[in-house]
């Protein structure tokens, strides 16, 4: 039993980092532009694909994730000044920039879909090797449990000195708390929103790649994984960056512990556990009651 | 092609744009009309497909002293019994489409209160969430319609005509009908004080509580009255293909049919209707099947291809027509038009006159 617990503490440990870097993601963006940006699903299953191509091709896991990172920054950057931009600058409705996110969404997932058939690499697996650096009761604690906790770790920290301690995230988060206001003490507004795009892709773009790393993915893979970043990043009040970390955690942990747990002792089928973060994500928004 | 077949494609061709037309008009009165961004749209029609599916197969299995509902076997004697009895078969699909409509309202209903309680944005996560949360129930509880292989089987109710296209070319004729007669129910309701009052929740929610208005019950109604219309279309597909597969209800029906609804024009219900064959009539004619009968064969699979385009759709419509292809006109309610009469400006049907 306790090796039970243990295995899937660990699997929880494994998912949990690459939950928490898609939610920043989603936080990050939100908090400063009030777009609740459906293509970061597919953000992520671009930068996946490109870690996982970049890996087959030679490169090292490192700079695969680094250079995937600044790709999906890139492309993030060029969505909104081609997209967001003009229908936030006519005053589009939050409504209408949900909507058009959704359009982004399909398009990329489409587009690279069609790409993907062509090249007949729909479901695609990356060269990374996970090696079981030691065993905790029988359950391996692999090389991606360090690369990817310490990515998260890494991030967190950046972000959170990023926008505490530096006048860029000084000016971000005055943004984020009012936009008219910010625009009218001389805050670079547009800059500032870009350089959040750069910032919320590069997370897009390396948690798709440590996913990657992780398991087989397919063009589907993002929007399976954009419900769970919701959740994570709704638990943390989409604003603060210590909670949505602590959310993607929740919802891998309770993922994986949970479904044990309805398992072994109500004997309930696997194949319910996306229920799970479903269920936290509903309880969760209604429970915070983001209101109007 | 011979008479048959070019009735069986026409068939299809309506009976799936009513399908559409139904359900883009829902959306239109909680979106459109309403501001309410339902992005479950999807699991009330597929709420409406189970209803109709659990209750069609179990009368049959009722009938027939069948047990165990879900076997290829069980499937042939159900369709067999249709085609021998037209008075059941009639009966089971007006039963089931009268619970089915009422089911999925009360869902409906019952989801105005997330509907209250969230932001819009929020709001529509939650309502995407619900519809994923119940395909993934359904796909894995089998004893509800047979999990992820689904049930078929269930007798369309005009089984007991011989002829094939016949029967389904008037099948697909009862689903237009049923298309305008819903068109008529969303344009009274639209062109009603109750229209004006959905508008008016919609642009400023304090300003018409303000004004005594009850926005959680105008709410409710809404939602009460677009779930049931799509759960209406869910009963009529599943008599359409005879079958239920929870694979098919999946989030991409709800963005193509809310891209009807933005194409069209939101908050106009001829606009949606337009925008609804439009691209109904894309998506059939960008079928693998139908594109095979002109010698195209493309080197992947087409609907990506169609998926995408209608996500480009979605964004030029906002980039560059956001009020969709006709634009949002007034709410003509009896008193308009008595008003209009009396002051002069424009005809008896208040065409012509100043927009608002």
């Amino acid at each position: 039993m306790i090796d039970e617990i243990v295995r899937q503490v660990l699997q929880g440990l494994l998912v949990s980092p690459v939950y928490s870097l898609g939610a920043l993601a989603i936080t990050i963006s939100y908090s400063v532009t009030r777009i609740a940006n459906f293509a970061t699903g597919e953000y992520v299953m671009l930068g996946a694909y490109s870690a996982a191509l970049l890996t087959i091709s030679g490169l090292d896991p490192f700079s695969s994730l680094a250079v995937s990172g600044i790709l999906v920054g890139g492309l993030a950057i060029l969505i909104d000044e081609t997209f967001y931009k003009p229908l936030q600058r006519r005053g589009s409705t939050p409504l209408q920039l949900l909507i058009a996110s959704l359009g982004v969404m399909l398009l990329l997932r489409y587009l690279w879909s069609i790409y993907a058939d062509y090249e007949d690499i729909l479901f695609l697996t990356s060269r990374f090797r996970i090696e079981a650096l030691a065993y905790l009761s029988s359950a391996p604690l692999t090389n991606l449990h360090i690369v990817s906790i310490s990515i998260v770790a890494l991030v967190s920290l950046f972000l959170y000195i990023l926008r505490h301690r530096t006048m860029v995230g000084k000016a971000m988060r005055g943004l984020a708390s009012n936009p008219e206001l910010a625009s009218i003490s001389g805050i670079p507004v547009w800059r500032v929103r870009r350089l959040t795009w750069l910032v919320a892709g590069f997370l897009a773009g390396i948690c798709g790649g440590l996913w990657a790393f992780y398991t087989s993915i397919t063009t589907e893979t993002g929007f399976r994984l954009l419900l769970w970043f919701f959740s994570a990043s709704i638990i943390g009040g989409i604003s603060s960056i210590p909670l949505t970390v602590a959310g993607g955690f929740i919802i891998g942990f309770s993922e994986n512990l949970g479904m044990w747990f309805f398992n072994r002792f109500f004997s309930v089928d696997p194949a319910y556990r996306p229920l799970i973060p479903y269920a936290v994500i509903v309880i969760s928004l209604l429970a915070r009651r983001l209101r109007r | 092609m011979d008479l048959s077949s070019i009735l069986i494609l026409s068939s299809s061709f309506i009976a799936f744009t009513s399908i559409y037309i139904i359900l883009a008009l829902s959306t239109n009165l909680e979106y459109g009309y309403t501001g309410i961004p339902n992005f479950g749209k999807v699991f009330y029609y597929f709420v409406g497909a189970i209803v109709s599916s659990i209750v069609a197969s179990s009368l049959y299995n009722t009938a027939l002293g069948i047990v165990d509902g879900f076997t290829a076997e069980a499937a042939s004697k159900r369709t067999a019994y249709s085609a021998s009895n037209p008075l059941f078969a009639i009966e089971v699909f007006l039963v089931s489409l009268a619970v089915s409509a009422i089911a999925s309202g009360l869902i409906g209903y019952l989801s105005s209160y997330p509907a209250l309680a969230l932001k819009e944005d929020f709001l529509a996560i939650t309502l995407l969430v619900f519809g994923e949360a119940a395909r993934i129930f359904v796909r894995t509880y089998e004893p509800l319609v047979g999990g992820v292989y689904g049930m078929s089987g269930i007798p369309n109710p005009l089984n007991w005509i011989p002829d094939r296209a016949l029967a389904l070319t008037l099948y697909s004729l009862i689903l237009a009908a049923a298309a305008i007669a819903t068109l008529i129910l969303v344009e009274r309701l639209a062109n009603s004080p109750f229209g004006r009052v959905m508008k008016s929740v919609r642009d400023d929610e304090i300003a018409s509580s303000s004004l005594g208005k009850n926005v959680a019950r105008v709410r409710g109604a809404v939602l009460f009255i677009s779930s049931s219309l799509s759960g209406i279309a869910g009963c009529f597909y599943t008599f359409y293909s005879q079958s239920i597969f929870p694979d098919d209800y999946v989030p991409p029906v709800t963005f193509f049919v809310i891209s009807m609804m933005l194409l069209g024009g939101a908050g106009n219900n001829v606009g949606t209707i337009i925008g609804a064959v439009i691209l109904s009539l894309f998506e059939r004619l960008t079928q693998a099947s139908t594109l095979a009968l002109f010698g195209i064969l493309p080197p992947f699979d087409i609907s990506f291809l169609r998926y995408a385009s209608t996500g480009a759709l979605i964004i030029l419509v906002l980039l560059f027509r956001p009020q969709g292809i006709v634009r949002e006109g007034i709410v003509k309610t009896p008193l308009y038009r008595i008003l209009s009469r009396r002051l002069g400006y424009g005809d008896d049907r208040g065409r012509g006159s100043k927009r608002n």
